[in-house]
């Protein structure tokens, strides 16, 4: 089992819960990357959604073998790293990306928590037929919490949780049948189902993007975090242009020659075939609310909530 | 590679009056050394240039009530006055108190007539030295008619692969060096002597003939080999220089620096007991609440889902 190759089980997405919801718990959904367990005596194994080996990225887990009460067991969680309290999925790409000169750097600036939310081996068996609810409660029984390590609490109440979550900026919640196998993805089952909120950022306008000569979207970039502020180059995170009146971008293009620069203040160049960009110096900081982090790191479905007005005049 | 030559040609003064970029140098091209490379029969001119330089920053020391930069003055505590330079005599203590003075004359003379003389001795394999032995680089170019001969070294070294070792004396110094290819240019690197490199004979708590694990041994390859990587020295930059010049460019247009509080370091578990709290809350608000001791449990999923089954 332990050299198993085992696609985590995926939610369908759902935009908003069912009312009196009674066969469910409900869980924070935790803005990370997802990750399985896999220990074996004092060995472990981390295994991604990818199903690459990545027991070398996570040192903080290698404590893992001596947190649970069993021999052999395989868990399911969500590795997380933390940016102004709350979960920062851009924070723990970099720590999926390793460009750091070493892991013990990067391990004091971006350290990880592991969040623990099943349990799908345990001693001698297998417990992916097993209900929900009994491999949570031997989920509790077997493992060990440390700093680290943490179990995802479940909640009842799942309108709560939502508004729980949507004061704490938090990605969304997780829905759980209660009886609810694990079914190994990567097809998403309708025993668990997510709800998400939408995401606000605030990013560094880098550049424009012309249409023949007229201004189509803004450039948006974002320094890279550690909990002593920002590092490093600036990264392209994809560019905005909803939100955005004619009028508004006029006006951003006629900051942007007076900022102008010549050449690109992005580490990553940005991808606008057919465009031509006018690079600027990043001063300026808007707010943007967004779906979600791509896999390759751009913001999906990005919409500028901030106004021009406030931030020339400020 | 030409590029390369151009930009390390030149050696960096700070000059505070030109206006410039805190922390950036005014650039002048200046040789350091003049001489010859001596290769077999032939002699090759060359002057010789300082190839890297510290940016460390540079603080003067300044009298705290009054901001003058101090002055620091030679004073005989027997003759009870200031020094002038022609009164300063050189003196090697060879036991406490205790001196053999040398004149200038004197010890340039034992630097012999080698002054002038880079003097390639061997040519062996960079991998052969260990880099502890590297003291300082700098980088060589021809001198009037040295292009030539200049040229022919460089292609001659770059096609067999091999590195010079040679002696150079600068100023009254003796050391060990080599000379390599570096790009278009020749480099020459001062050496430690032999005898300049510590024992590490007598150094504490070195561990000897531990028995390592085979699976640590095995975790720890691994994690060499995801870090594994090609050398990018562009990764590394220095970032309290960095910071301290943002403070000193703040201070000089005159805004208010702020010093940022150390960090707290971020833990999830404050989090989670933060999302237990407003749950909480918003279940007291909506009278749903449940038994005291439930809500005091930090999780509240061993009551929940074990009531529900």
């Amino acid at each position: 089992m332990f050299e198993q190759i085992i696609a985590p089980m995926e939610p369908q997405s759902r935009a908003i819960l069912k009312e009196g919801d009674l066969n469910h718990y409900f869980q924070v959904k935790w803005d990370g990357v997802r990750m399985l367990a896999f220990v074996d005596g004092e060995r472990l194994r981390l295994q991604g959604r990818s199903l690459k080996n990545k027991t070398s990225i996570y040192p903080e887990l290698s404590v893992l073998p001596d947190l649970v009460k069993g021999n052999r067991i395989i868990l399911d969680g969500e590795i997380i790293a933390l940016h102004e309290n709350r979960p920062s999925f851009y924070a723990v790409m970099q720590r999926e990306r390793t460009g750091f000169a070493g892991i013990s750097r990067i391990t004091t600036l971006i350290p990880v928590f592991y969040m623990v939310f099943d349990l799908l081996f345990f001693d001698d068996s297998w417990l992916m037929d097993k209900p929900w609810n009994v491999r949570q409660e031997m989920l509790e029984k077997y493992l060990k919490e440390n700093d680290h390590v943490r179990l995802v609490p479940s909640y009842e109440d799942g309108k709560i949780l939502l508004e729980t979550v949507r004061e704490n900026k938090m990605e969304g919640i997780v829905a759980k049948k209660t009886d609810s196998p694990y079914i190994p993805g990567p097809r998403k089952s309708s025993y668990w189902y997510k709800t998400k909120i939408e995401q606000t950022l605030e990013a560094y306008v880098g550049g424009i993007s012309l249409k023949n000569t007229t201004p189509a979207s803004l450039l948006l970039g974002m320094k890279e975090e550690g909990p002593e502020g920002e590092i490093g180059k600036m990264q392209y995170i994809g560019s905005v242009s909803s939100g955005l009146k004619t009028k508004e971008l006029a006006a951003w293009y006629n900051w942007g020659m007076e900022n102008r620069l010549s050449s690109s203040p992005f580490a990553n160049a940005p991808l606008h075939p057919g465009r031509n960009l006018l690079y600027v110096n990043p001063i300026r900081k808007v707010e943007v609310i967004f779906n979600e982090w791509t896999p390759d790191l751009k913001l999906r479905a990005p919409r500028l909530t901030s106004r021009i007005e406030q931030l020339i005049h400020h | 590679m030409i590029k390369i030559y151009k930009v390390y040609l030149i050696i960096c003064v700070e000059s505070p009056s030109a206006g410039n970029t805190i922390g950036e140098g005014v650039f002048i091209l200046r040789a350091m050394w003049k001489g010859s490379l001596s290769f077999g029969l032939v002699n090759i001119p060359v002057r010789l240039f300082s190839a890297t330089e510290s940016r460390t920053l540079k603080f003067r020391h300044l009298h705290a009530p009054c901001h003058t930069p101090l002055e620091y003055q030679k004073v005989c505590s027997t003759c009870k006055k200031e020094v002038p330079w022609e009164e300063i005599a050189r003196g090697y203590e060879y036991e406490k108190d205790h001196f053999v003075v040398l004149s200038e004359e004197e010890i340039k003379s034992a630097a012999g007539k080698k002054e002038r003389l880079i003097e390639i001795t061997d040519f062996v394999n960079i991998e052969e030295i260990d880099p502890i032995f590297f003291q300082n680089s700098y980088y060589l170019a021809p001198d009037g008619p040295g292009s030539r001969p200049y040229a022919l070294l460089r292609e001659a070294m770059l096609e067999s692969g091999k590195v010079a070792v040679a002696t150079i004396t600068l100023r009254t110094k003796e050391s060990m060096a080599t000379v390599r290819t570096f790009g278009d240019v020749l480099a020459l690197s001062t050496m430690f002597f032999p005898d300049e490199v510590r024992s590490v004979q007598d150094l504490p708590d070195i561990p000897h003939d531990v028995e390592i694990r085979e699976k640590e041994l095995t975790m720890a390859k691994q994690l060499i080999e995801n870090l594994a990587a090609a050398f990018q020295p562009e990764k590394y930059h220095d970032n309290y220089r960095e910071k301290v010049i943002e403070l000193i460019q703040a201070r000089v247009e005159g805004k208010e620096v702020a010093v940022a509080p150390s960090p707290q370091k971020e833990k999830v578990i404050d989090l989670l007991e933060a999302l237990q709290a407003s749950v909480e809350k918003a279940q007291g608000k909506k009278g749903k609440g449940r038994g005291k001791d439930q809500t005091a449990k930090t999780s509240p999923r061993k009551e929940k889902v074990s009531a529900k089954k």
